[in-house]
């Protein structure tokens, strides 16, 4: 209780120092100045923020002379939506792409910043500048980072309507690396992503997570947090499910029932080898070819396969 | 949903001296929509999307200004499955968002069977009787879906509901202070079969409830550190079924209810401008209020990532996570004679070291080395053990011969090589060798020994075509157990898009992959005798997935769009084995009755979507859509899983 007073009065000291904070002016300095020098994991050698010293701001309407299409396009999207209230984007083009004045004078396109030329870690560095939320928040040690990804592969400013300003979509932007993946949620068994009742970050968080790219501390986690009928702690357990769901599951897709890696009974025998025979606890019918022919499937009986307050055979 | 309809609409009137400086939009829509199914719904109609009949409709708001942003929107009303989501911005400092979203899941029962003496036969399950419902004989399930359509038909109804609120620095996204609210409620029937043969059906009524409160906050711009506080509760509502009328027997129990408490921190720290620091740490308590076990965890995450030179970059992960489950010995498990629960769960430790070198050597050649060394201990495991003896392959084996046994450690090695090359014409080449090494497995159908080969080929072809090319072939197997597990997996994908401008793209990708699983497997003829356990010495689980898919989208002079996509699916999934009983088995089987195959399967899907939209040049806030979608599922085993939906719809959207 004491944690939760303490955790309460510090909230609300924060809120509270929002009215002061909303306030504040617009970030100074030029955007190339405001990108942290921060340029770890990244290899590329080549192609920092240009140097734009003695640049000055030239405002919309000067870009809009030449980059007319982008221009009209811009009101429409996420970016051009929110540059109306908020004062890092009250620069419009020039606040991502620096000041405008040298490149605007003969169009040299070394002169401005563009985030899709540059290396990764430049454009996270320019886009971090104002994203820094807790989703954000392994980024730099997260496996999109460190194999190079860049924020340009996936998002795309300029031409697209959506929330997120993903350049595909939802999934379709992670299918164009990802497309094992893509090939598997084509199976008979898989999670209702193709029908677009999930998307890949309703358990990923692409922008690195405390276990690779999970939402979730865990796999476990993971999964508990829509199938939480699956928790537990049971009285009788099954111990590869208090282990890791990925000892019996595929979570994109499997052409066996209910996402498992293989079909039963195989799946259960490669580790119950003798079923039914001189297991521990043993006895009972035996795999039989009776067995076998009713009972094709192990959790037609074993009903309660992921745990079981009522009996240790995992059955209703 | 009506209170987050009304706190939206609210919200929306909030928002509109926005409107004065900037602009406002809504769209309207609707369409009607026609079903066509045949025969068994379960495959073809898993999720049911938004395939019922009748008249959908759109409405969507939004606009923008001076003091923020607004958008709110459901969509596919009348479909039953409507979602709905709101935002709300308020110059960047007030947030608030809620979403609603319905989808139905069949379970329907799915019938298997085996071949024997050469001839499939499906399984022994018999219908219940009742209103709506069939009585059979056993080894027949006789669907009459043209007269009952709805035959056997188990639908579960998963209602999402999430609310955010947050406050913001505008200045700092950093700094905020946020409350999420996160539910899920399933609700309907599934199918169960039961220890009698019979096929019930069972009530599904749970709901999950999370409560998150986070805090955040930066120091300067080189770190931040975010906390989360969940309460979690789960909650099953279910009314138990019987098994029949004379038996006590649920169907299915419900599942127990449980509480979560947790509390996650994660934080991020730029030391300099060549390393960035990034970790977590996280509690969780969840207890089963049923049993009172309660289950403990925790997980502390370290990262480090160096940029030594411009050529090579380090990055370290550490990575712990431990479990462990309280247990009650006062619980005695009701159905059991009131035997004492299990009280002995194991605990788990888990700690991971990984370290990655990204090397440069020269502008268009990239590689990456990465090793990882995971030990899992586990304390106080439950080993699986044949506690008598047994006579199997001519032998005794002994009894207490250790099968699956978790109280050991067991380390694992891995290293993955990672090689990629730019290529004359922008074409990437990319190589990536990884090899696993384990003294043990936890369980004895893990590997001890994996090598995994993967390649790719990009290559930009004229006209702004690109063509993929990639393989993966890795093979593993368990060194340490006579089980003999081993698995294999080849892997073929490859693509074409063909992305002419933003008024033109199509693709088409196909991918091609075999899995097998062996081990050794007993069947059982009787127990504890004399007699040989029918045993298949590398018993074959083959899986065989074809997939292919196209898609598209071009815009057309005149106003038209033409969009679509489709795709095939092959799955053949076969078990081969070969044993029998030569002498017949009192109330079972025939003498001479061998097993081919167990539960084989072969589904071919068809799915396909093409869809026109046609705004007239002159009315270019009107939009009219007309689309086709089917899906037509294939069970070449059984006819009984096979059946096919086509949706066919019409529609205009009006945009003010």
């Amino acid at each position: 209780m004491k944690t939760l007073i303490v955790v309460l009065t510090a909230a609300l000291a924060l809120a509270a120092s929002f009215s002061s904070i909303a306030a504040e002016p617009a970030p100074s300095g030029t955007v190339t100045e405001r990108i942290p020098d921060v340029l770890a994991p990244s290899t590329a050698p080549a192609s920092p923020a240009p140097d734009l010293k003695g640049a000055t701001m030239v405002g919309r309407e000067v870009c809009a002379t030449c980059h007319s299409e982008k221009d009209a396009a811009f009101d429409k999207t996420f970016h051009g939506r929110k540059s109306l209230s908020n004062p890092k984007l009250e620069k419009s083009c020039e606040s991502c792409h620096g000041a405008g004045s040298l490149h605007a004078e003969g169009g040299d396109p070394a002169l401005i910043l563009n985030p899709k030329k540059v290396d990764s870690a430049t454009t996270a560095g320019l886009c971090m500048t104002c994203h820094k939320d807790k989703a954000l928040m392994m980024w730099k040690t997260g496996a999109h980072a460190t194999n190079e990804v860049s924020c340009t592969q996936c998002h795309n400013i300029h031409e697209t309507t959506n929330r997120k300003s993903l350049a595909k979509g939802g999934t379709e932007t992670c299918y164009t690396c990802h497309k094992q993946q893509k090939a598997d949620m084509r199976l008979s068994s898989h999670h209702p992503v193709p029908e677009g009742k999930m998307t890949c970050v309703s358990c990923h968080n692409p922008h690195g997570g405390i276990e690779g790219n999970l939402k979730s501390d865990s796999k476990q986690e993971t999964c508990i947090k829509c199938h939480g009928d699956k928790a537990g702690p049971f009285a009788y357990e099954h111990p590869p499910v208090t282990d890791d769901c990925m000892n019996c599951h595929k979570p994109h897709g499997s052409s066996t029932e209910r996402l498992l890696k293989q079909n039963m009974p195989n799946l259960c025998l490669s580790c119950h080898r003798f079923p039914h025979s001189a297991t521990r606890g043993g006895g009972g019918q035996g795999l039989s070819l009776t067995v076998i022919q009713q009972r094709g499937r192990c959790y037609d009986c074993h009903n309660q396969i992921h745990g079981s307050d009522r009996k240790p055979g995992l059955k209703d | 949903m009506n209170h987050l309809l009304m706190a939206a609409m609210l919200a929306g009137l909030c928002v509109a001296p926005g409107r004065a400086e900037g602009t406002y939009e809504a769209n309207v829509g609707a369409r009607f929509v026609d079903l066509d199914s045949k025969r068994n719904k379960q495959w073809a109609m898993e999720y049911d999307g938004k395939q019922y009949k009748g008249a959908h409709g759109d409405v969507s708001v939004g606009n923008q200004g001076a003091m923020g942003l607004f958008d709110f929107s459901i969509t596919d009303v009348g479909s039953q499955e409507e979602v709905m989501s709101f935002n709300l911005d308020y110059k960047s400092t007030f947030k608030a968002s809620a979403k609603w979203d319905a989808m139905h899941h069949r379970m329907n029962p799915t019938r298997h069977g085996q071949i024997i003496n050469g001839v499939w036969r499906p399984s022994h399950i018999v219908l219940t009787t009742g209103a709506n419902r069939y009585t059979f004989t056993p080894g027949t399930i006789r669907a009459d879906f043209t007269n009952d359509p709805n035959f056997w038909d188990f639908k579960l109804r998963r209602v999402v509901s999430e609310v955010n609120l947050g406050m913001f620095s505008p200045s700092d996204s950093a700094k905020y202070l946020t409350l999420q609210y996160y539910g899920i409620e399933k609700t309907g029937t599934r199918f169960v079969i039961t220890a009698t043969d019979i096929i019930g059906e069972a009530n599904i009524d749970n709901t999950q409830h999370d409560l998150t409160l986070g805090l955040g906050t930066s120091i300067k711009q080189s770190a931040a550190v975010a906390v989360d506080i969940v309460r979690a509760e789960f909650k099953d509502n279910a009314a138990v079924k019987a098994e029949s009328a004379t038996s006590n027997v649920p169907l299915l129990p419900q599942w127990p209810k449980h509480q979560m408490t947790a509390v996650e921190t994660k934080w991020r720290y730029d030391v300099t401008k060549k390393l960035s620091l990034t970790g977590a740490l996280t509690g969780r308590q969840r207890e089963n209020l049923v049993n009172l076990y309660k289950f403990n965890a925790g997980v502390a995450a370290f990262n480090a990532a160096y940029r030594a030179t411009n050529k090579l970059s380090l990055t370290a992960k550490s990575y712990v996570r431990y479990f462990e489950v309280d247990e009650n010995q006062g619980f005695r498990g009701f159905n059991n004679g009131g035997a004492q629960g299990n009280t002995h769960h194991f605990d788990r430790l888990t700690a991971r070291q990984e370290l990655t070198a990204s090397f440069r050597p020269m502008q268009k050649v990239r590689t990456k080395a990465t090793y990882k060394v995971e030990l899992n201990h586990r304390r106080d495991a439950p080993s699986q053990d044949f506690g008598d003896m047994l006579y199997a392959d001519g032998l005794f084996v002994p009894g207490m011969t250790r099968s699956n046994n978790l109280s050991n450690d067991d380390v694992k090695h891995t290293m993955q090589l990672t090689a990629a090359a730019d290529l004359p014409l922008d074409a990437v080449i990319e190589g990536t060798y990884t090899k696993l090494y384990a003294n043990r497995p936890a369980f004895i159908n893990m590997p001890t020994r994996q090598d995994e080969f993967g390649g790719q080929l990009t290559m930009p072809l004229p006209g702004k075509v690109e063509f993929t090319l990639g393989a993966t072939y890795s093979k593993e197997r368990n060194a340490n157990e006579a089980t003999n597990h081993h698995m294999t997996r080849n892997v073929y994908r490859t693509g074409l898009d063909w992305e002419k401008n933003n008024k033109f793209f199509v693709g088409a990708d196909a991918a091609y992959e075999i899995i097998r699983y062996n081990s050794e497997n007993y069947y059982q003829a009787s127990i504890n005798s004399n007699i040989n356990k029918p045993h298949e010495s590398g018993a074959l689980n083959r899986q065989r997935n074809t997939t292919a898919g196209l898609h598209g989208r071009v815009v057309c002079p005149k106003g038209f769009v033409v969009l679509g996509n489709g795709s095939y699916t092959w799955s053949v999934v076969q078990n081969p084995v070969n044993f029998g009983w030569p002498l017949a088995a009192a109330g079972s089987h025939p003498a001479g009755t061998y097993v081919n195959d167990i539960m084989p399967g072969e589904a071919r899907i068809a799915r396909g979507t093409l869809g026109v939209e046609y705004t007239p040049e002159t009315l270019p806030s009107l939009t009219a859509r007309a689309g086709y979608t089917v899906t037509d599922y294939v069970d070449k085993v059984d006819s009984f899983n096979s059946g096919r939906a086509s949706v066919a719809q019409v529609g205009a959207s009006m945009k003010f």
